[in-house]
């Protein structure tokens, strides 16, 4: 699990490499260190899914934009989009939209909370909490969403 | 001795960033985030629990008369410039991670600002056009 | 007749065998590497016994830090599994059948286990006092005869918790929890620092803002400093915060 690596852009890695080998736990590159959370504990794998639900629903925004450029080219256009929309396919992918807008949005609160120093050792059960809330809100968007099709 | 990283308390003229921007930071970031809440929850109950269609999707027309009424309007335009802001305040903060000098944070912090005008001007574009055709 | 080799701690019979995959690194090598020993373990085995047998009978070169034996000095933090341990208080026989030691992460390696604490302590800033008043623990029973009763700062400075943050992993500029930790702790019971100074310190972008709240450094603190809980107080006051709800126990102090 753990790499070995004088992997160069860390400022300073060039003198370290002399000193010795500096063990990085996770994968891949130093600078995604953070995406490994195996034999972490749970504050770790709250932040690992925060960042990339972040970074998928910023990669979301721009296909947004890019998908709702369709309507100023027609009513034709973009109903060709719906049929596309309305397939299981799509609306599973809507599904998965949902979970990671709840896990991002709730887990924010609990950062929000936590990380502004106003109940600085409470992340765990807000954590536990906000999973109870979120779950029951998934189920109940995902029943929706999946039924009226 | 070399040292791997300024440890030390700097002085001010040497830091990446001006005296309080990491603060302002984060409570931009907060506040973007809690009005989320709110704004995210209406557009998604308004574009995927209202209309009585499969997922419910609106359909062109919908659309249409939906942007069209002034208070959507100005909502959905908040809507995206709070969000903007807090998907590019987030994705600053992988960024900064990722070990960059100074200069370069000052030039991903230029770059963002200008990505978020760029989006925000955009969707502007996007709605403002919708809305005149309702 | 028992042999030396038979026991480990010395207090009885070997109860079975356990396999160490050691880190290896010495000065000139081009890559380090794993070796492995089988060693014979009793119930109260610890990983620091484990190793000192490797090192008495198996290998000599094996280079390790520890001290105290009673995980109060930090000297002897390693990674055994992938976690964050002190090797001298952490028994084998609730470890796997194979136990992987490697030295603490983030932290450049000099020898085997032992990686270079001067760049730890690079990390804290320049007023650090050792000695306070912070952890008085109210319910311990002071001895006869003692009208006063100091207790050192918790925290042992042994480095698990820098080995442990996932975003000291991903850049080297991050100062870390220990001294995040140990600025807040200096602000809240100064006994000469400068607050104004440590706060200017901890607001930086690589201070108490590049932590993202994983809490990896609180799970990993043998020694209940709770870095994480400390850093978000630094980051409660940085936002001028009269916000924070601190648990009764810390108020009971």
């Amino acid at each position: 699990m753990s790499q070995t690596t004088t992997t160069p852009g860390l400022p300073g890695q060039e003198e370290r490499a002399q000193r010795g080998p500096v063990l990085r736990k996770g994968i891949g590159p130093t600078p995604t260190g953070w995406f490994d959370p195996r034999g972490r504990a749970l504050g770790t794998w709250a932040f690992s899914v925060n960042r990339i639900t972040g970074l998928g629903l910023v990669f979301y925004l721009y296909l947004h934009l890019a998908v709702l450029s369709l309507l100023l080219a027609g009513e034709s256009n973009w109903n060709d989009f719906l049929e596309i929309a309305t397939t299981w396919v799509f609306l599973g992918l809507d599904v998965l939209l949902l979970f990671g807008i709840l896990f991002h949005g709730l887990n924010g609160i609990r950062v929000a909370l936590v990380g502004t120093g106003i109940v600085p050792g409470r992340q765990q059960a807000l954590f536990w909490a906000f999973t109870v809330i979120g779950t029951l809100t998934l189920a109940y968007g995902a029943i929706h969403i999946l039924g009226s099709a | 001795m070399a040292t791997v990283a300024p440890t030390r308390p700097r002085p001010a003229k040497r830091r990446p960033v001006p005296a309080g921007t990491s603060v302002r930071a984060w409570w931009w970031t907060v506040i973007t985030g809690a009005a989320l809440l709110v704004l995210l929850l209406v557009h998604m109950v308004a574009h995927h629990f209202v209309v009585e269609e499969v997922g419910g999707l609106r359909s062109y027309q919908q659309v249409l008369e939906y942007i069209g009424n002034p208070l959507i309007f100005t909502i959905e335009c908040f809507f995206l410039v709070t969000v903007t802001t807090h998907a590019l305040m987030g994705l600053r903060s992988v960024l900064l991670d990722m070990g960059f000098g100074a200069r370069a944070r000052r030039r991903i912090d230029a770059g963002l600002w200008v990505l978020g005008f760029a989006t925000v001007a955009y969707g502007f574009f996007l709605v403002g056009t919708l809305a005149s055709r309702a | 007749m028992q042999t030396m080799e038979e026991t480990v701690s010395g207090t009885g019979a070997v109860t079975e065998t356990r396999r160490f995959r050691v880190f290896r690194f010495k000065r000139g090598d081009q890559t380090p590497h794993f070796d492995t020993f089988d060693v014979p373990i009793e119930q109260r085995t610890t990983v620091l016994d484990a190793l000192k047998w490797i090192q008495l009978h198996r290998d000599a070169s094996l280079s390790l830090r520890h001290s105290c034996y009673h995980a109060s000095c930090g000297t002897c933090g390693v990674r055994v599994n992938g976690r964050e341990v002190l090797m001298c208080v952490t028994a084998v026989h609730d470890l796997g059948h194979e136990v992987t030691v490697e030295p603490i992460a983030n932290i450049p390696v000099l020898a085997d286990l032992v990686v270079d604490m001067e760049e730890f302590y690079d990390r804290f800033p320049d007023q650090h006092p050792y000695v306070r008043r912070s952890e008085f623990n109210p319910e311990a029973a002071v001895p006869d005869g003692i009208a006063t009763y100091v207790r050192y700062e918790d925290c042992i400075e042994c480095g698990l918790c820098v080995s442990a943050c996932p975003i000291v992993g991903t850049t080297d500029a991050y100062v870390g929890p220990a001294a995040l930790a140990a600025a807040q702790r200096m602000i809240e019971e100064p006994r000469g620092a400068d607050p104004a100074r440590l706060i200017d310190w901890a607001d930086d972008p690589d201070g108490a803002w590049r932590c993202h709240a994983a809490f990896e450094c609180t799970e990993a603190c043998p020694s209940n400093v709770n870095p994480a809980a400390r850093i978000m107080e630094l980051r409660g006051m940085l936002v001028g915060g009269r916000l924070s709800f601190r648990d009764r126990e810390e108020e009971a102090r």
